[in-house]
């Protein structure tokens, strides 16, 4: 199972007041808060500590299929090497300890967390031109579209995207792919898509 | 505080964030934030602080999860203010 997001920094630091004592105390647990005094680029360290425990939510959520997201539940641990551009992170849940990847860049930070640490996905991520959310969503359902076209070796006419509440499903040519777990995400100029490789292909 | 008069309040609280502007004209208490209004999930926690602020009250961890729909969060407000 997978469950990503991706932070746009620039749109991120124009909207909010997250770095306020107040925003960070609901949505960071005590020893983030440590980490983050003692983080050289504060703000980069607030979103990926965000955007790890939205990825987590969106398995955790799959799992328990309780809609209920309480940022201060999941907790987030580094390793020494986190000051890096890539690293692995751990998330601590009720549900258990979940695995990460964080790739961040001046642009943005982009984590997927995944259950499976066999199981090959595909991902990809994309700048947009256009930060509205209907753009934003179209580009991302264009990119999976494109990303499982590729992978199937299939038209992408014959592939249709529908929300199955509370996920999207997948059909192609008309058969909806049980096999497919897919996560997406977008922000600002960002959208991320990733999907676990299908066992049984539709060829 | 009526009902009515803390969905008015909630909803030009909310308005800022909003990204489907279509969702926000035909609002209802089973609207549902994120899923309608295309919140972003890290402005839900903006809209709690602002609520607070609004309202004068306090809204714990276990109050914010839930404050998903605006039913929710008109409900979360209603035990707080009484």
């Amino acid at each position: 199972m997978i469950g990503n997001d991706i932070i746009d920094l620039k749109y991120a630091n124009f909207s909010a007041k997250h770095l306020t004592e107040r925003y960070l105390d609901k949505v960071l647990t005590k020893s983030e808060k440590t980490l983050m005094q003692q983080a050289q680029d504060k703000v980069s360290f607030f979103w990926t500590c965000w955007a790890l425990k939205e990825s987590t939510y969106k398995i955790t959520n799959k799992l328990s299929r309780v809609r209920k997201f309480n940022p201060r539940q999941y907790e987030c641990q580094f390793s020494n090497n986190s000051s890096e551009n890539s690293f692995a992170a751990k998330i601590e849940t009720t549900l258990g300890t979940f695995q990460a990847e964080v790739e961040s860049n001046e642009h943005c930070i982009h984590v997927l967390v995944n259950t499976d640490a066999l199981a090959p996905i595909q991902c990809q991520v994309h700048k947009i031109n256009v930060c509205n959310h209907q753009h934003q969503s179209q580009q991302a359902r264009l990119l999976l579209k494109e990303m499982l076209s590729a992978d199937m070796k299939c038209s992408k006419d014959l592939i249709e995207l529908k929300n199955i509440d509370p996920w999207p499903g997948v059909w192609v040519k008309g058969r909806l792919i049980e096999e497919l777990d897919l996560t997406i995400s977008h922000h600002g100029h960002w959208v991320s898509v990733a999907y676990q490789v299908l066992s049984t292909r539709t060829t | 505080m009526t009902t009515q008069e803390i969905t008015q309040k909630l909803r030009t609280l909310i308005e800022p964030y909003v990204q489907d502007q279509d969702a926000f004209e035909n609002i209802n208490e089973n609207t549902d934030l994120l899923n309608d209004l295309k919140i972003n999930s890290a402005n839900l926690v903006d809209i709690i602080i602002d609520v607070e602020d609004a309202f004068d009250i306090e809204i714990d961890d276990e109050a914010a999860e839930k404050m998903l729909t605006v039913k929710a969060a008109v409900e979360i407000i209603q035990e707080r203010i009484a």
